[in-house]
């Protein structure tokens, strides 16, 4: 559906978006995750054919992007991260102008979602509420029905009710097997939905797998009460082990991967407790930021 | 062209309001005229004193008759208040083309559409011709009706050439803005462009006629041309207007090259 190749963007001396490799199948939900300023908006950009790769080449539907970019977005939804839309037109006036550009009847579905996200199509855009207009935005994406949809942080200004139907919709494009290439800095909307996931910083992609691969990659902070206080450096070379701390008779310790090393090393004590809080996500994540920053 | 006629419609209040403008100008000339006329001998013995580098000064050529209809107009009208009536209605219209919606964040959702970014230019093209033609036919019909009221007895095939020659003049304005919006996605650049542009190609056309040293400036203004084209009293010939409809033709195929290559909306 979606593959990327060597894909570069510079501006100038600046380079947004640093030699992504990058394939997404049809019907795949995949989550692009990064900070602020990591390449996300431009890559997606790339996609629909506004900006023009330095480098490498990006095709979708086997079609390239620049060359044949009116083809392929005629089967695109796109929601910008920075949504402006004509203030003057109501929300139904918009799409329509829309659905005569994609040469295609669009009023039913239009009707449907305006129902489905309880929006009046009627008024106009410049007198709805930031959390109105961006479900305009997305009914302009959804009302042709696009076997891809391309949306760059689509819940900004949701309030929580929304943002939970917003996802809920996810849902059944993915069961209706539409792509969907979802960018977002949020991971803990992007984990319920997407298939994979993508981690993109400093315009490079980090890392990518499924929610379930990241998270074996989790940590766990243990803490474990001894009957009486080990020595920390009992610990301190335990495979998978690091930070361990002797607090009174518990020891701290982030563990990552198999704890049987570190099992084995606790079982030479009498162990009178065993907690264990695996890191989330977000955390994950931070880190990962961290590291490449 | 669903794109061209959502440009057209956008700007309905801003034709009717230039129309407006230029109807009720010109039939303040016509109720005018008679005055002037049965001042005779009086008024163009100090017309005849005023020197050539005054007329200039106002986009004439030549000393003028102004007791004659054409005469009259020309000084009046088509000398210098339609060229920059034109020119600024057209420049409104040129800027907010692409250069507007980009600076909007509009172009954003309308660039991603299904259509290529030649047939985005091309009928954001045809509604500045659509606009700016509007506008000239408009102004023909309110000079007809002002040589009616003033009893001018203007013939009507000069009257439509020398509307037809205002209407290029604000065309080629208009095409220099919506094609530097296209090459730089940049609204207030391209009105401030555009802007320095009427009044620097205004002033090398005065300044030629003035003087001598300076006749060769003519050929960079676009006034020059616009002047040779001009006559109340003369059918247009097809070959004065080729100047101002070839330069229109350079602009648009300029901003379209860029516009097709350019990144959009960085």
């Amino acid at each position: 559906m979606i593959s990327i190749s060597n894909l570069s963007k510079h501006y100038g001396s600046v380079v947004a978006v640093d030699d992504l490799n990058l394939s997404i199948e049809p019907g795949e939900v995949f989550g692009f995750i990064g900070p602020n300023g990591a390449g996300k908006t431009t890559t997606i950009r790339v996609l629909v054919g506004l900006l023009k790769p330095t480098r490498g080449s990006v095709h979708i539907f086997g079609m390239d992007c620049w060359s044949d970019g009116a083809k392929i977005r005629n089967r695109i939804g796109y929601l910008p991260g920075d949504l402006y839309l004509y203030q003057k037109m109501t929300t139904r006036s918009l799409v329509r102008y829309f659905a005569r550009l994609r040469n295609t009847d669009t009023a039913a579905e239009t009707d449907r979602l305006a129902r489905q996200f309880d929006l009046d199509l009627d008024r106009p855009i410049g007198q709805l509420s930031k959390g109105n207009r961006q479900k305009a935005g997305l009914i302009q994406a959804l009302a042709h029905r696009p076997d891809l949809l391309v949306l760059d942080e689509p819940t900004a200004g949701l309030d929580p009710l929304l943002q939970q139907e917003f996802l809920e919709l996810m849902g059944h494009m993915r069961e209706r097997g539409q792509t969907v290439f979802l960018s977002s800095h949020l991971l803990a909307e992007v984990e319920r939905v997407a298939d994979r996931i993508g981690v993109i910083n400093s315009g490079q992609l980090n890392r990518i797998g499924t929610v379930a691969e990241l998270r074996a990659a989790a940590r766990r902070i243990i803490e474990i009460r001894f009957e009486h206080p080990p020595a920390a450096s009992e610990f301190a070379d335990v495979e998978g082990v690091s930070n361990a701390e002797i607090h009174g008779t518990m020891l701290k310790c982030i563990a990552t991967g198999s704890m049987d090393a570190l099992m084995k090393a606790a079982a030479r004590h009498t162990v009178v407790d065993v907690r264990s809080q695996e890191e989330n996500l977000e955390e994950v994540f931070l880190d990962m930021y961290r590291e490449n920053a | 062209m669903p794109i061209c006629w959502k440009a057209c419609l956008e700007k309905k209040y801003s034709l009717a309001g230039w129309t407006a403008g230029i109807l009720v100008y010109m039939a303040i000339l016509g109720w005018y005229y008679p005055s002037l006329a049965e001042a005779g001998d009086e008024m163009q013995a100090l017309m005849d004193l005023m020197p050539k580098d005054m007329w200039a000064m106002f986009g004439i050529d030549e000393a003028v008759d102004m007791l004659s209809p054409s005469g009259f107009l020309t000084a009046e009208a088509f000398g210098m208040m339609l060229p920059i009536f034109f020119s600024v209605f057209a420049m409104g219209i040129g800027s907010r083309a692409i250069g507007g919606e980009e600076t909007d964040g509009t172009l954003e959702l309308l660039a991603t559409l299904p259509i290529a970014r030649r047939q985005l230019y091309f009928e954001k093209f045809a509604a500045l011709v659509i606009l700016v033609t509007a506008l000239g036919i408009l102004l023909w019909l309110g000079v007809l009706f002002a040589s009616a009221r003033g009893g001018m007895a203007l013939s009507v095939g000069p009257v439509a050439g020398s509307s037809v020659m205002v209407a290029l003049l604000g065309l080629f304005f208009g095409a220099i803005t919506l094609a530097a919006g296209a090459m730089t996605g940049r609204r207030t650049q391209t009105v401030a462009i555009g802007s320095a542009l009427i009044v620097v190609t205004f002033l090398f056309k005065s300044l030629a006629a003035m003087i001598d040293s300076l006749s060769a400036l003519k050929w960079l203004s676009p006034f020059y041309y616009y002047g040779q084209g001009l006559s109340l009293d003369e059918n247009l010939l097809f070959v004065d207007t080729l100047p101002l409809v070839g330069g229109i033709i350079v602009l648009a195929i300029a901003g379209l090259i860029v516009f097709e290559r350019r990144d959009l909306c960085t």
